[in-house]
């Protein structure tokens, strides 16, 4: 079971990706979530087929992303439906909130989890009160404000961590992954301009 | 009763629905919080630091003096061996030897392999191949591009576990750390694990030198980080082999990668690191440790030129490290031994174990590798670029004599 569980699991933020791009692009000449939607089946089977150095586009893009984090892998799934629907959850808080605290953790984590800094902030999900405490306050929050998928990904990749579910010992990789995080980034490089936008436009009315 | 009478039968169906409505909602926020805090408390639980520091576990060996005074060398691999072979490692086994090395079409290659090669004490066997990048693909579920730097470490009388890089797709900088055990000193092997190291794709750590033994029965594996910016990090594995915790050695910045860690004391323990081809001095790099392995000192020079090539070190004696090293600060021309203290200062340079040909211009002696296999008999291979492993076995009653002829000499 945990060998199929793996081999899915190692296997879905690579394929949600192709997924995505392909419908996003088809957007041009398909009109309808249907076709999006083939468009982008189309694109794996295509990614599973086309070889480049005897390894299918689809295994390249697996070997480059890793396994998603439980919140990578709701995020992406909401971004596929996203490019197959074409409806924005940008104005949606809980996708604001989500992408938000995704944005926020992958600045915590991988400047110093990398190197750009001099304290590895990695260890920090190996042992210790800290990350548990602020993923605390993010799920207090989150039931506050009704954000149950926000609620939903933390717990189950809590969850997975506690039962050793995935191969990392390291709390960080079940909460948050890099491709989450660039998606997170994406997101919210389109959320900003409008949000400050709405804030200077009220800005003269408060004033006045 | 007779209030309760006298409400419309309308606006008591409207309470009881915003009751309902109320509970609902109540209840599923109420039902989610009470979730999310019972996780926290069995994370908490789970992540709270129990677990005693490690300290590392001292061995110092016993060197009598004893063996030939003549240095013995052979070539490992197969004469006109057609592919780039690199990175070669060797452990003691009841037998003699066990050599590994990686091969390829050339460096970084696809189709890679881990190959070995045994010693009896006279002869060298025909290479056998460990595992290959299609092996280690199918063990770990993703397809993996090339095959480096095995290292190989003693678990127990009979076990062997193997370390290793594979790169997942072009360059050293996609490498991950694997880990492969054999049970019966390197007859036969089990399938490639996954080390998690890095929160970034798991990706940009690679293995060079052989790990030490902390308390507990945990492990510290000095490997680095390719990506970025290269510097040194110490793994903690558990009894099991999964990493637990990780340290970053040099104390931030640029510093060097590739170190090789002798333990000197229960908390203390020097490293020694190979320069990156763009810093200076063109000299042999130290860090150092006073708190178990939890932090390193920035990597300062010590009196040793380095060309930018790795270091192979080991302790000696009570009092002494033995380290293999490129006596040169420009080019790989030869490899040496030297003593230095326990500090990793006071370097002396006991004598040289290999030299270029010089008649080749493209000739070079790389990446020594040391291990004491018995007391008094030291090991080294290393690689010529790009189609040979070499080893040469020392003496203690060599390091000795060397010693005494320098001084002689002075």
């Amino acid at each position: 079971m945990m060998p199929t569980i793996d081999f899915l699991l190692d296997r879905s933020s690579a394929a949600l990706i192709v997924f995505m791009a392909v419908a996003t692009m088809s957007g041009i000449v398909a009109k309808t979530a249907t076709a999006r939607a083939a468009a982008g089946i189309g694109g794996l089977v295509i990614a599973l087929l086309i070889t480049i150095s005897k390894r299918s586009i689809f295994d390249w893009a697996v070997s480059a992303v890793e396994r998603p984090s439980a919140p990578g892998l709701l995020l992406l799934v909401v971004f596929a439906i996203s490019a197959t629907t074409w409806r924005s959850y940008r104005l949606v808080p809980e996708f604001r909130f989500g992408t938000g605290m995704l944005v926020l953790g992958g600045l915590l984590l991988y400047p110093g989890g990398v190197g750009f800094l001099n304290y590895d902030t990695y260890v920090l999900g190996y042992s210790g009160y800290l990350l548990p405490m602020l993923l605390a306050a993010i799920l207090v929050y989150a039931v506050y404000r009704h954000y149950f998928l926000v609620v939903l990904a933390l717990n189950l990749g809590i969850l997975g961590f506690l039962l050793s579910a995935g191969r990392s010992l390291n709390l960080w990789d079940y909460v948050i992954d890099p491709v989450a995080w660039f998606f997170a980034i994406g997101a919210w490089l389109a959320i900003a301009p409008g949000l400050l936008s709405r804030k200077l436009a009220a800005a003269p009315s408060l004033a006045n | 009763m007779a209030t309760s009478a006298a409400i419309p039968e309308r606006d008591i169906q409207d309470w009881t629905n915003a009751v309902t409505k109320l509970d609902s909602k109540t209840l599923a926020k109420w039902a989610t919080l009470f979730c999310s805090v019972v996780l926290i408390a069995i994370l908490s639980h789970k992540m709270a630091p129990r677990v005693e520091p490690w300290t590392f576990v001292v061995e110092v060996p016993q060197t009598p003096i004893r063996g030939d005074l003549e240095l013995r060398s052979e070539v490992i691999t197969p004469p006109h061996e057609p592919d780039f072979v690199h990175g070669a490692s060797v452990v003691a086994t009841p037998t003699g030897l066990l050599a590994l090395w990686y091969r390829a079409v050339y460096e970084g290659a696809g189709n890679a392999e881990l190959v070995s090669s045994s010693f009896d004490g006279s002869r060298w066997s025909p290479t056998n191949v460990v595992t290959n990048s299609g092996r280690v693909s199918r063990d770990i579920g993703l397809t993996i591009k090339s095959l480096a730097n095995p290292v190989p470490f003693r678990r127990s009388d009979n076990e062997i576990w193997l370390f290793f890089s594979a790169s997942r797709l072009s360059g050293w900088a996609t490498c991950e750390v694997m880990l492969m055990r054999s049970h019966d000193n390197g007859l036969t092997w089990g399938a490639a694990e996954r080390l998690y190291t890095s929160p970034f794709l798991n990706m940009s750590h690679l293995t060079k030198s052989p790990p030490v033994l902390l308390s507990g029965g945990r492990i510290g594996l000095p490997v680095y980080q390719e990506l970025n910016r290269k510097f040194p990090v110490m793994l903690v594995l558990n009894e099991d082999g999964h990493v637990i915790d990780r340290r970053r050695m040099g104390h931030g910045g640029t510093v060097g990668y590739q170190p090789s860690i002798v333990v000197t004391g229960e908390t203390t323990a020097v490293a020694f690191v190979r320069r990156l081809k763009s810093s200076s001095p063109q000299k042999i790099l130290v860090s150092r440790t006073r708190d178990g392995g939890q932090s390193w000192s920035r990597p300062a020079p010590i009196d040793l030129p380095n060309p930018g090539g790795p270091i192979s070190a080991i302790r000696y004696d009570d009092t002494h490290i033995l380290l293999a090293f490129n006596d040169d600060p420009e080019a790989e021309r030869d490899i040496k031994l030297a003593f230095s203290d326990l500090e990793g200062k006071n370097p002396r340079r006991v004598g040289m174990i290999a030299h270029i040909n010089d008649a080749d211009p493209d000739d070079a002696v790389m990446y020594p590798y040391l291990i004491a296999s018995q007391p008094g008999q030291f090991d080294v291979v290393y690689s010529r670029p790009a189609k040979a492993i070499d080893h040469v076995r020392i003496s203690s009653a060599w390091v000795q004599h060397s010693l005494q002829t320098q001084s002689a000499q002075r």
